[in-house]
Order: C-alpha cells, then sequence, then structure tokens
C-alpha cells in the first residue's frame, strides 16, 4: 500500500460514495466523521517507508505513487501534518450533525481535503496550484446547493483563487532559471513578483480578500467556515514548501520584510474591518482575513520560528471557526436566513449559547487572554516587535478591532434590559424565532455546544501545552527552514 | 512569421471580440469554440498533435457542456440578453487591449526565449480580454467565459515552456471543471433543493 492511496485517493474515493448516498442523509456525517478519524489515527500510528510486522501478517505503507509520470510522494516526516488535517477534518464532520449544512457538504468537503492532501504531496511542487484550482471548483457546489441562487462573492471566489494558478505554475519555469544564475537580479525580481502576486491570489490577501467576506455574507456559514479552515492552512503550508525549497527566497532579506508589511496590513484591515460589520458572517470573514495575515507575519519570522508559529495558529483556528460557523448556522435558521444585527435582536434572548460561542471565537481570533487563540499569537507578536515594532502594532491594532467587534456584538445583542440604552424597538425585541428551532434553554444539543465551546476556548488556553506541545515534529517537514 | 500563427492570432482576435461584445448566447459559444481552433494551432508550434488536441477536445467539450446547459433553458430565459449595454465601451476597451498587447508581447517574447511573438500576441491578448470579460459579466456565462479564455491565453504561453502529460491532464481537467461550474451555476436555482 502506498500513503497517497489511502490518503489521497482512498478519502476522494469515500467522498464521491458519499455524494451518491445522500440517503442515509444525517447518518453520513458521523461515518465520514469516524472515516477520517481513522485516517488521522493511521497517520499518527503507522511509519511510513517501515515495514510493520505481527506474527505472519506484515504491512508496509510506502512513500511514492507515481501517476502520469509524476510522483505523490508522503513522508514518514509528512504524517503529523496528515494527522492534523484528518482530525481538523473529523471535528468538521462531528459537528457538521448538529449544524447541518447540505448533504453535498459531506462527499465534497471530504474530496476537497483529500486534494489538498494531494496538493502539498505532488512533485514537482508547484502543481500543488492545479490541484487547490480543482479543489476550488468542486467546493462550488456545497457552496451554492441546489435550489438557491449565488451571490456574487461565489464567482469571485473561483476567479480569484484561479488567478494565482498561472503565476505560480509560471514562476516555475523561471525558478529553474534563477537557481541557475541567482545573481540575475532581473530575473529573481520577476520570479519574486510572480511568486508575490500568485500567493496573494491562492491566500487572498488585500487587496485579493474581497471574496472572503462576500463569501461569508451570502453562502452557508458552516461551508464557508471549512474552506476557511482548510484552504488557507494549505496555502500557507505550500508556501512554507517553497521558502523551505529555495535557496534565493530563503536568502533575499526584502522577501520577509515584505511578509511583514503586507502580513501587518492585513491584519489591520482585517481586524479594522471586522469591527465595523453588521452582519456577523462578514465579520467573521473579516476575522479569517486578520488570520491570514498573521499567517504572513509568521513566515515573515523565516527560519524555525516561521514553521513553529505557522502551525501553532493553526489549532486555535479550527477550533474558533468551528464554534463560530456551528452558532451561525444555528442563528441562519432560527433567525430566517439573515445575520444581521439588527435581525437577530429578538432572537437572541432564545439562543444566548450560540451568542456566547460567536462572542468566544471572535475574542478568541483577537487573542483575548485566557482564550485558546492568546497562547499562539501573544508571543508571535511579541517576536514580531523585536524584529519590526510598527508591524507588530498594526497586528495589534487589528487584535483590538477584532476585540472590539466581539464586545460589540455582544452589546447590540444584549438582552432586552438594555433595550432603552440600546434604542432598539418593541418590535426588535418581541420578534420570535423560526418555531421549528428549540430555545437553548431547553435544547440538550445547545448544552453540550456551549460545554464544548466554552472548554475547547478556554480551558485550552489556560493549558496551552496540550495544543502545542508536538510542534517541533512539524520542523522535519522542512529540513531548510529546521534549526 | 508563420503564416498559420499570424491567421490564428487574428482567428483569436475576432473570437474573443465577439465573446466581449456578443449579446446572443449561440454566437457567443461558437465564438468559444473557434477560439479553441486558435488555441490549438498556436500550442502545435510546441507540441506533438496528439498533446495539442488535448486543448482542442477540452475546449470543445467545455463549450458543448455550456451551450446544452444554456440550450436547455432557453424557453425560460429566451427574452434575456445575456449583457446590458455598452458595446461601445467594450469595443473601445477591446482596443486598448490589443494595442497593450502589440506593445508587451515582443518584449516577453524577448524575456522568455521558448515564447514566439505569436505565441505571445495570442496568450496576452486572450488573457486581457478574458479579464475585460470577468470584470464587466454581470452573469455567470459572462464570467466563466472570461475565466476560460484567460485560461486559454496562459496554456499558450505554458505550453512553450512545459510538455508535462499531467498538466496538460490536469489543465484540461480545470477547462471541464470550469465549464461545469458555469453550468452548474445555471441551472442549479431551478433545481430541487438539498437539504
Amino acid at each position: 500500500m502506498t500513503a497517497p492511496l489511502l490518503w489521497i485517493i482512498l478519502p476522494i474515493l469515500w467522498g464521491s460514495a458519499a455524494l451518491f448516498l445522500r440517503d442515509l442523509k444525517e447518518r453520513l456525517f458521523p461515518a465520514s466523521a469516524v472515516f477520517s478519524l481513522l485516517l488521522a489515527w493511521i497517520a499518527w500510528q503507522f511509519p511510513i517507508d517501515s515495514t510493520l510486522e505481527s506474527g505472519r501478517f506484515a504491512l508496509r505503507i510506502s512513500s511514492t505513487l507515481i501517476i502520469l509520470g509524476r510522483n505523490f510522494t508522503l513522508l514518514n516526516v509528512d504524517r503529523p501534518m496528515i494527522a492534523l488535517m484528518y482530525l481538523a477534518l473529523s471535528l468538521w464532520f462531528l459537528a457538521g450533525f448538529f449544524a447541518r449544512p447540505n448533504l453535498l457538504f459531506v462527499g465534497t468537503a471530504q474530496i476537497v481535503v483529500g486534494l489538498l492532501i494531494a496538493a502539498l504531496s505532488v512533485e514537482p511542487f508547484l502543481y500543488a496550484a492545479l490541484l487547490i484550482a480543482v479543489a476550488v471548483l468542486l467546493s462550488v457546489p456545497m457552496l451554492a446547493p441546489p435550489g438557491r441562487s449565488h451571490g456574487p462573492g461565489l464567482m469571485r471566489f473561483v476567479s480569484f483563487q484561479l488567478f494565482g494558478l498561472p503565476f505560480i505554475l509560471f514562476v516555475g519555469w523561471l525558478l529553474t532559471g534563477v537557481e541557475a544564475s541567482p545573481s540575475n537580479l532581473s530575473l529573481v525580481l520577476r520570479a519574486g513578483i510572480l511568486v508575490a502576486l500568485g500567493f496573494a491570489f491562492l491566500q487572498a490577501v488585500f487587496p485579493f480578500h474581497s471574496w472572503i467576506p462576500m463569501l461569508a455574507g451570502e453562502s452557508n456559514p458552516y461551508v464557508v467556515g471549512f474552506l476557511l479552515c482548510f484552504l488557507p492552512m494549505t496555502v500557507s503550508i505550500f508556501g512554507l514548501g517553497f521558502i523551505d525549497r529555495y535557496a534565493w527566497l530563503r536568502d533575499t532579506q526584502l522577501v520577509f520584510q515584505m511578509l511583514f508589511a503586507v502580513g501587518a496590513v492585513v491584519c489591520f484591515l482585517g481586524g479594522t474591518w471586522a469591527a465595523i460589520q453588521n452582519h456577523l458572517g462578514r465579520m467573521l470573514g473579516f476575522a479569517v482575513v486578520f488570520e491570514i495575515g498573521l499567517s504572513l507575519l509568521a513566515l515573515g519570522l523565516s527560519g524555525a520560528e516561521a514553521v513553529q508559529f505557522t502551525f501553532a495558529l493553526i489549532p486555535a483556528r479550527i477550533i474558533a471557526l468551528l464554534v463560530a460557523s456551528i452558532a451561525l448556522s444555528g442563528l441562519l435558521v432560527a433567525a430566517g436566513r439573515s445575520l444581521l444585527l439588527d435581525d437577530l435582536a429578538g432572537i437572541i434572548r432564545f439562543h444566548p449559547f450560540l451568542l456566547i460561542g460567536f462572542v468566544l471565537s471572535i475574542l478568541t481570533f483577537g487573542a483575548l487572554p485566557l482564550t485558546v487563540g492568546f497562547a499562539p499569537k501573544a508571543p508571535l507578536l511579541a517576536r514580531v516587535w523585536q524584529i519590526s515594532p510598527w508591524a507588530a502594532a498594526a497586528a495589534m491594532l487589528g487584535a483590538c478591532g477584532l476585540l472590539t467587534a466581539g464586545l460589540r456584538t455582544l452589546y447590540s445583542l444584549a438582552p432586552p434590559l438594555l433595550a432603552g440604552q440600546l434604542g432598539l424597538t418593541q418590535e426588535s425585541l418581541l420578534a420570535k424565532p423560526n418555531d421549528s428551532v428549540q430555545p437553548d434553554r431547553t435544547n440538550p444539543y445547545a448544552w453540550l455546544y456551549l460545554a464544548i465551546s466554552v472548554f475547547s476556548i478556554l480551558a485550552l488556553g489556560l493549558v496551552p501545552q496540550i495544543l502545542y506541545g508536538t510542534l517541533a515534529q512539524f520542523l522535519a517537514i522542512f529540513p531548510q527552514l529546521g534549526p | 512569421m508563420n503564416p498559420l500563427s499570424i491567421l490564428a492570432n487574428l482567428l483569436l482576435l475576432g473570437t474573443s471580440v465577439a465573446l466581449l461584445v456578443g449579446r446572443q448566447w449561440r454566437w457567443r459559444i461558437v465564438a468559444l469554440a473557434l477560439q479553441y481552433l486558435g488555441v490549438f494551432i498556436l500550442v502545435l508550434a510546441a507540441w506533438p498533435l496528439e498533446l495539442a488536441a488535448v486543448k482542442l477536445v477540452s475546449g470543445w467539450m467545455a463549450g458543448t457542456v455550456l451551450g446544452f446547459t444554456r440550450l436547455s433553458l432557453a424557453d425560460a430565459d429566451a427574452s434575456q440578453r445575456e449583457q446590458s449595454a455598452g458595446v461601445g465601451f467594450r469595443l473601445v476597451a477591446s482596443g486598448l487591449v490589443v494595442l497593450v498587447v502589440l506593445g508587451v508581447a515582443p518584449g516577453l517574447s524577448a524575456w522568455a526565449a521558448p515564447i514566439s511573438v505569436p505565441q505571445a500576441w495570442g496568450a496576452l491578448l486572450l488573457v486581457g480580454m478574458g479579464l475585460l470579460n470577468v470584470g464587466l459579466g454581470v452573469r455567470s456565462l459572462a464570467n466563466i467565459l472570461g475565466l476560460l479564455t484567460i485560461l486559454s491565453g496562459f496554456e499558450i504561453l505554458y505550453a512553450a515552456i512545459e510538455t508535462s502529460t499531467l498538466v496538460a491532464g490536469l489543465l484540461a481537467t480545470i477547462h471541464l471543471g470550469i465549464a461545469l461550474v458555469g453550468a452548474y451555476l445555471l441551472v442549479a436555482p431551478g433545481m430541487d433543493p438539498i437539504e
């Protein structure tokens, strides 16, 4: 058996089968969660390219699969990354059982993650852009399910992601020339510009970020949350691979200065825009823009620190996005397909747990102390401060913007006790939720959601070493960036 | 300079302008099909026939998918034109694109030696016109046609420097994927919901 067969082909086949087995309805969610958890467990337990013997049985997972003359290689050092991605996917499926996105989500999400892992394993690794493009195209049906028209954000998402493809592919050809003659500054400059543009499109860096809030405002928040969890994570790892492989990139100080400058601007704009949003979906979208800025700052640190901080940001982001996406899915159903603050004013009396979950997640994005987001972000910003105080200051302002967004949401949707100060009308306070949605206080699932949200955000924030104790393992994926 | 390449470039100019200013979806699909013929001729200069034919076949399949899907919507949407007014503006914009391409293409060819000047003309023309189509298009079909045009332009450039079978296959998959996404977005609002 080969590793790509196990972690790429098999999940894609499972996802394809899930698309045809939609009659199983919500049972698909736990089944796919168990399947993904199993893949994560195998990645955690079984070494690649080593033979495991038990009595008469011997199992060997080899690292390479050849398709059309090109290699898909998953090495032993990649196992923590594979385990992380499939563990995250299983959490999304488990939570999906409660959030109930459309049934296309299960199969499509499984295929998308399989393709993203394929993107991180293909050789030459620049072909990753092609596989990311295929994943983006496949995700369209779950973003615009049958029976619903799509908004402009979807086409912008597809267009911007596809625009990144030519730059990344073309730069692959240029880089062979750069490696042959690194002293050719004009060639290095052109290659650098193309790399920057390609990544700016793929990673949704300002000004190509606009699809994120648009999509978050018009599509199912759970599906968008899933994409915003996995796409930036894959592109960040892809970016680390770029820096790891090309010495001229590692040795060019301007690259890291640019990453700092752009990261700081993206953090500042993401946080600031989040603070002034009246739509909770768009607010979450801008929180992710802020996170993308932090990823760029982490990449800008270069060396082992870049790897550690990039991977350290991921668990907190997954948790915050999951908690926020479930909350928005619940509120969307209760409020009758609107996530505008004004429309939620009365609804929130019946669903305070969803509000608490959403606000906690936004505060996590903003690195509030004692939340799970504080542990990786505070040391990152402190390290950035040592190198570039103004970049750290801009990122901190962005974080303040997110904290403002969280507190503003809490204040705007506060209980009717504050009606006088808020200027809410009697009608909005008396608004009733969708009859089919059970109020939180009598809903055991809502209590479970509240308990898990508070535990994952606050308890893991108090003992972050549970999440961040294994970061050193990721260094082996990028040997040139390691210590 | 190969006369066939000049012919291919003229074909690309005509079809890309037709895609940009055309009002009838049928003529735009025909223009797309002819555009792939031009792409095929320019790619043929760098690739063997059997590999270059992948571009033509995948492109025509993409056009067929979009055409048949749009045809199935014709009765319900017969009175609607594919785009709003502004033909004059679009023509002026395409003229500007042509001017830029004429100025930039020789430089690109000099910088990237495997890319010939006719290939650079065709590629940059399609990228520029595709960007206009995506930027000015208000409907899914216009955006999808624009994306296909941009990708076709890039493929002419990329064919000159890369002959990998896997890449050819993946790019063909992406072409078909874009067409299928376009077809899906056209019909999805009328489909039965899946909850």
